[in-house]
């Protein structure tokens, strides 16, 4: 391998690479076209396949016609069509009216739409990905309009590869091709030793030079190497915790997917909505202000670690200056758990009744009990010490034995279990199921002697005595209101804040977007958050102005306002009216062709004034994306777009809901509201006036709901009407 | 009835080209009118076989058809006088009391030496309504005597006096108890020695001369009769020149023929009113006048009854022969007489000076009905007028509206598909003609009925709620003429219908939603079937996550995607809710750990307390130990990851 060699590759090397290249991308074309030619094969023979089988079905069974003798209406004058049948040897004459099949009117054109409830964010399309048809005369008449649109996505068209297109499949098969070429260059620097011949670096300068911007001949020969040989790599995701293979691994390790996947305001894992990764700033590492659960000082069995010698005390004697009163309260009264463990559980009830470990119920025991002796009977066969004795007295097992038994699994559900329940080893054991009481407390001194000092203790600070802050309302709202007329009317998305330690003042995000801090901002754990929306204390629907909530055009937040029973799973107990958005509380609508002019949406019951109708769903699409997008909708005529704030649009083409179908009219007996409903701008429609059923529902297009939001505060509303 | 176009002659534009634009302006100009015409054609037929409805009840037609006589107020003194009056009321129909009939002679060819003079008796047979079980009308003759008649008299040698029969109007009087129906005045003309038996009622009389006495006694008759169908007098002054037929048996046809231009009156079975105006040769024969034996009479009513002789009248002239036609268009059909009025009144403007400082013919009665001229209407040239007409028939269905309110009102209303503008003019009415381009030809009734295949229905269906006003009573203006005058139609209000008047479709298949599952919002679900699939594949998407944690997810995604929650305090109910629906499948799946780890991860975001999650795992324990299977598969994964 000759230095000159390394910096400029020969020419024939290049006409190889050429070649091969050129020969690869033919054959991949021809495999394609191949794949597709069987693919069109496979169905067309489903489909003749079926139509044999009703052929069939259709010869095997005779079809008999059974004419109904139809009666003769009196005074009526009917067609009759009357044919002659020959029923075997008998003639017969059927005859039957002739009915007249009324004209029905053509349907407006629909196009395939996908219906959705809430909005779905897509991400921006940075290739066309086809060139919309509009019929013949449209194109002929404007040809520019396609330039227009393949240079609003900077000439990237689906589908379109360019030149130096090149991927793992085709690297590979490159390189593998052009390893016999290195024979013919310099037969005698390389011995034949192995099979599979190598390729030198030669073949990847060549590569690299055909293709720069692929990297430099040693990024490609690492690329090579992983691409062959993927067992080299580390595994890439964590392994099934449940699974045979599971492994000991450390707490980030074991939470990561469900961390990173976890939508904190839709609760789902990977949702529809917050896409972006600015919406997840993931858990907060501060310390929670939810209470821990209490510790007991009565064992949960008699593999507790409270049996073992001090431990009680320890406990005791710690619990003692703060948590004195309550736990003899426990003692004297032990509330049964499965009382508790009701639906409406608020989060702050967990100090007088949480109890759990004296009311570890006999079944669990049980179960416990099995897995002990199980466990012990199989550590008797694997070490055929058969003396250690019986179930029941496993009161000090072998440490060594113990240690031998935590597997994998164990040891991870252990680490994701002990910063929720701490030094509550009872309740660790009772989670992890296999392991006793004991055998946690053991395993944990161990972690904590291996691992550098953990925070078990509670936080120095003392508890904060909560005092409710009974602020004064109107004030607080009034300064809500100043703040919003005050700015202009743009209104920004919002983005939850995180900035560790510092106060929401001017450098919060939320404070710099205008909008309040909500429950999913990392401000509102630690501190008090001077920019957060307190909510509501309506005792009524919250359909006024009376209530802080509406006045601000947001609906009520379930873990806000409490008074107005927004909070209420089912719905029928929501008194609330503030909450129809979020959950969903739309009007049955109908589809049918307008009285206007294509589809329109119809109402099967009445409205009342102001009451909800739908939302408006869509996907939410960037205001960039929307501009590329707009330019095809104008050309359709046929425009699905809705200004969600300055950010994101609403575009119900391709998802939606049945509202999608109302018709503009400037009387409209509908209008829009863009609300912020749990951290999400959404936009409801509200019915103007009465409605009666039966009614076609038209809303004025010509409002955004950046004007909107100008309508909806009170002296705006009535500049309005 | 269509309207006759004729197309208004454009003198200037003569250039072929235009000739061929101004054809196809025609063509679209036919074809725009003819698709409506065909409808109401259609329409009129269809309400002649099955009417939804009459228009003699509809209000503004109710001034046209009302009846011309106001119902009758009877009064008990009055019966008498009614029934008399009644009585007389054929006998008013005659022109006199007697009719008088001057026999002037019979003539008869030259060559067959004819007796001097013949014996003519008259005679009246009254047809009888026919009885059901009867198989001939019966008939009653009443003789009025013989006479004696000259044969051949000749201006020269006619005698002095001519004699007469007369027959009293009171003959011809209906109010017999048998009904007779019509009057036929039989002349029977026999030689002088011919014998009395003729005297006998002439219906049987008839039926034996066919058969047998016809040829041995000759008698020659003849029949006139009196009245027609109508009761009208059909024998009025006049000379006739009756036609006598030798043989009763044969084909009784007398035609009379009076002075050139009068059409014989001729038997009332076999003939009918023929019009002259197109030259037609009259069918009957003419030339039977001059071979047959006729018998030359003058009829006469008069108030007092004649002498039995009188003097021989003069010879009548032919009256007026410059105008033949006129004068026999009055014994013609109406129609013609109708039709002959009109032009001639049209062509005459003087008959109208007479009309025009008249309002024509709105809240007032004109006389005579105004002359309607149709103009149709097409793009902005092309125009067409009908003939004016007199009747005020609607072009399209023929409807007699009597009066040009009506009129006008019925075209409006039932032949919405054009647009109708009056404008008065002087002589009578323009009605303007185009096509209403907003015409709403939707269809009215059950939307179902158009998706529908028609007859499928069995039994009772549900519809859609929906309330028709059937009864509006908005303020009536008064009717004018004016409200038709404007060409800008004021908007027309829709139908009084509210409710789900029309046909809902599927939002996904476009198909007809049925009434009976309106109720059913079948499109309002959060958790979309196709929503479900895309969130599976999105999460098993996914490289870097294992299998558990894919599985535990999925299950967690379509739990919260199917209930919606909305706040963190719903989410120990929603565990609560998982547990209980997804508890077995979580033994089953192997997915403990990984359920438990889903806990710490919701601890770790903030959403659940460490209460929840140890609320949450017992609940789930209790959940297993309650069944005895799920313990065992739990322990045994527990066990078996361990392994």
């Amino acid at each position: 391998m000759a230095p000159s060699k390394e910096k400029k590759p020969s020419t024939d090397w290049k006409k190889w690479v050429k070649f091969e290249y050129m020969r690869l991308r033919a054959l991949r074309r021809y495999k394609r076209a191949d794949e597709i030619k069987s693919a069109w094969n496979e169905n067309r023979q489903l489909l003749s396949d079926q139509l044999l089988d009703e052929d069939r079905r259709q010869l095997s069974c005779r079809a008999v016609w059974v004419a109904p003798v139809e009666k003769q209406l009196q005074g009526k004058i009917n067609k009759m069509a009357v044919a002659d049948v020959m029923c075997g040897e008998r003639r017969d004459k059927h005859s039957v009216p002739l009915r007249m099949l009324y004209q029905a009117n053509p349907l407006p054109t629909m196009y395939k739409w996908s219906p959705i409830q809430n909005n779905f964010m897509v991400e921006d399309e940075t290739v066309l990905h086809n060139i919309p048809y509009m019929g013949d005369e449209v194109l002929d008449k404007d040809g520019s309009f396609i330039e227009e649109l393949i240079k609003n996505y900077d000439g990237k068209v689906h589908g379109d590869q360019e030149p130096g297109f090149i991927d793992d499949e085709i690297f590979v098969d490159l390189v593998k091709a052009l390893i016999p070429h290195q024979n013919k260059d310099g037969g005698d620097s390389e011995t034949d030793s192995g099979d599979p011949p190598q390729p030198t670096m030669a073949v990847f300068e060549a590569i690299s030079d055909m293709f720069p911007d692929r990297g430099s001949p040693r990024e490609l020969k690492e690329k090579y190497q992983e691409l062959i040989d993927p067992q080299a790599l580390p595994p890439e995701c964590t392994p099934n915790i449940d699974g045979p293979s599971a492994q000991s691994v450390p707490r980030e390790q074991t939470m990561h997917s469900f961390r990173t996947l976890f939508c904190r305001r839709c609760y789902k894992y990977d949702c529809f909505l917050h896409r972006l990764k600015s919406y997840h700033p993931g858990p907060s590492t501060h310390k929670r202000k939810t209470p821990d659960l209490p510790i007991s000082t009565e064992p949960c069995g008699e593999n507790c670690y409270l049996h073992l010698d001090g431990e009680r005390d320890k406990i005791v004697a710690r619990l003692q200056p703060t948590e004195e009163e309550a736990a003899d309260r426990q003692r004297k009264t032990p509330k049964p758990w499965s009382v508790d463990s009701g639906n409406e559980a608020s989060s702050e009830d967990s100090n007088d009744s949480v109890h759990p470990e004296t009311t570890k119920s006999a079944l669990t025991g049980a179960l416990q009990g099995v897995v002990t002796s199980m466990d012990r009977s199989r550590r008797r066969t694997g070490s055929g010490d058969a003396s250690t004795g019986t179930a029941a007295s496993g009161v000090s097992p072998d440490p060594t034995v113990e240690d031998e038994a935590w597997t994998g699994a164990d040891q991870s559900l252990f680490r994701a279990l002990h910063p929720i329940f701490l030094n509550n080893y009872c309740a660790v054991a009772q989670a992890m199921i296999s392991k006793t009481c004991q055998q946690v407390y053991r395993f944990a001194q161990e972690e904590a002697s291996n691992l550098p000092a953990e925070e078990h203790v509670k936080d120095a600070t003392p508890p904060r005595k909560k005092k409710k802050k009974l602020r004064l309302w109107s004030v607080h709202c009034r300064k809500i209101q100043l703040k919003k007329d005050s700015s202009s009317n743009h209104v920004y998305n919002y983005t939850p804040c995180n900035h560790p330690g510092q106060p929401c003042d001017e450098t919060c995000s939320c404070v710099g977007a205008q909008n309040f801090c909500e429950k999913f901002c990392q401000c509102s754990l630690d501190c008090e958050c001077q920019n957060r929306f307190p909510g509501c204390r309506c005792k009524a629907q919250c359909n006024t102005k009376q209530c802080p909530c509406f006045l601000a055009v947001r609906e009520c937040d379930p873990d806000l306002c409490r008074s107005c029973g927004a909070h209420h799973l089912q719905v029928d107990k929501i008194q609330c009216k503030n909450v129809s958005v979020q959950r969903g509380l739309h009007k049955h609508l109908l589809m049918a062709p307008s009285d206007v002019a294509g589809w329109g949406i119809f109402l099967e019951d009445s409205a009342q004034k102001n009451e909800f109708i739908s939302e408006y769903c869509g996907e939410v699409i960037t205001q960039d994306e929307a501009d590329r997008r707009g330019k095809v909708y104008d050309k359709y005529m046929c425009s699905f777009l809705f200004n969600l704030n300055n950010d994101f649009v609403v575009d119900a083409t391709r998802k939606g809901n049945k509202i999608r179908f109302a018709n503009h009219s400037i009387n409209p007996n509908c209008y829009a509201k863009v609300m912020m409903v749990n951290g999400d701008h959404r936009i409801g429609i509200f019915a103007k006036r009465p409605i009666q059923p039966g009614d076609e529902l038209f809303f004025d297009y010509r409002y955004g709901p950046t004007e909107q939001l100008k309508f909806v505060g009170i002296e705006r509303e009535m500049e309005f009407l | 009835m269509a309207p006759k176009k004729r197309e208004r002659e454009d003198e200037n534009s003569r250039t072929s080209t235009d000739l061929v634009k101004q054809d196809h302006d025609h063509e679209m100009f036919l074809q725009a009118f003819e698709k409506p015409t065909q409808i109401y054609r259609y329409l009129r037929a269809r309400s002649l076989v099955s009417p939804l409805f009459l228009h003699r009840n509809l209000l503004y037609m109710r001034r046209a058809s009302a009846r011309r006589v106001k119902p009758k107020v009877t009064r008990v003194n009055a019966l008498l006088a009614m029934a008399e009056k009644k009585q007389s009321d054929l006998t008013n129909c005659t022109p006199g009391q007697y009719l008088t009939i001057s026999h002037i002679g019979y003539y008869v060819s030259k060559d067959d030496s004819p007796p001097s003079s013949v014996r003519v008796e008259v005679s009246l047979k009254k047809l009888c309504h026919k009885r059901r079980k009867e198989g001939a009308a019966p008939a009653v003759t009443t003789s009025f005597g013989w006479t004696e008649v000259v044969v051949n008299p000749s201006d020269a040698s006619a005698p002095p006096t001519v004699p007469t029969s007369c027959v009293p109007a009171e003959s011809f009087s209906t109010q017999n108890g048998s009904g007779p129906k019509t009057f036929v005045l039989v002349v029977r003309v026999s030689p002088q020695q011919g014998n009395r038996e003729n005297e006998e009622p002439n219906n049987k009389r008839r039926k034996v001369s066919r058969s047998s006495s016809a040829a041995s006694s000759e008698p020659l008759r003849a029949e006139l009769p009196v009245t027609d169908r109508a009761g009208r007098c059909l024998l009025t002054d006049g000379e006739y020149d009756v036609l006598l037929t030798a043989e009763p048996a044969s084909q009784p046809s007398a035609a009379a023929s009076a002075t050139p231009g009068r059409p014989g009156a001729n038997s009332p079975r076999k003939t009918s009113w023929e019009s002259f105006d197109d030259g037609k040769p009259v069918p009957v024969p003419l030339d039977a006048f001059s071979t047959a034996p006729t018998l030359k009479l003058r009829l006469a009513w008069t108030n007092q009854p004649p002498q039995p002789t009188v003097e021989r009248p003069r010879p009548l002239q032919p009256r007026d022969t410059n105008q033949p036609a006129s004068a026999v268009a009055k014994r013609c059909g109406r129609g013609t007489v109708k039709k002959e009025e009109s032009s001639s009144s049209a062509n005459s403007r003087e008959s109208w000076s007479v009309d025009k400082d008249r309002p024509p013919a709105g809240a007032g009665s004109p006389p005579t009905p105004p002359l309607i001229l149709y103009q149709f209407i097409y793009g902005p040239a092309a125009r067409q007028q009908t003939e004016a007409r007199q009747d005020l028939l609607c072009p399209w269905c023929c409807l007699d509206c009597g009066k040009l309110y009506p009129l006008l009102k019925h075209l409006q209303l039932c032949h919405a598909r054009f647009t109708f503008c009056y404008t008065p003019f002087a002589r009578g009415a323009r009605i303007d003609v185009s096509l209403n381009e907003s015409y709403d030809s939707s269809y009215a009734g059950n939307p179902l009925d158009l998706t529908r295949p028609p007859g499928a229905r069995c039994g009772p269906g549900r519809r859609t709620p929906s309330t028709s006003v059937l009864v509006c009573r908005p303020r009536r203006q008064k009717p004018s003429l004016a409200e038709f005058q404007q060409t800008e139609t004021e908007e027309r209000m829709r139908p009084f219908v509210t409710g789900h008047n029309r046909m809902y479709h599927r939002t996904a298949t476009n198909l007809a939603i049925p009434p009976a599952e309106l109720g059913y919002d079948s499109e309002g679900e959060h958790d979309h079937p196709w929503l479900r699939t895309k969130t599976r594949r999105m999460i098993y998407e996914f490289s870097d996550v294992n299998e558990g944690e894919k599985a535990l997810m999925v299950m967690w995604n379509l739990h919260v995607m199917k209930y919606n929650f909305v706040g963190d305090l719903q989410m120990p109910q929603a565990l609560a809710m998982f547990i209980e629906q997804h508890g077995a499948t979580i033994v089953n799946r192997n997915l403990y750990r990984n359920f438990v780890l889903h806990l710490a991860s919701l601890y770790d975001f903030g959403v659940i307390s460490p209460g929840h999650i140890h609320r949450a795992i017992q609940q789930f324990q209790e959940l297993v130990e309650g069944d005895g299977d799920l313990t065992s598969t739990l322990v045994n994964n527990l066990l078996g990851a361990a392994s």
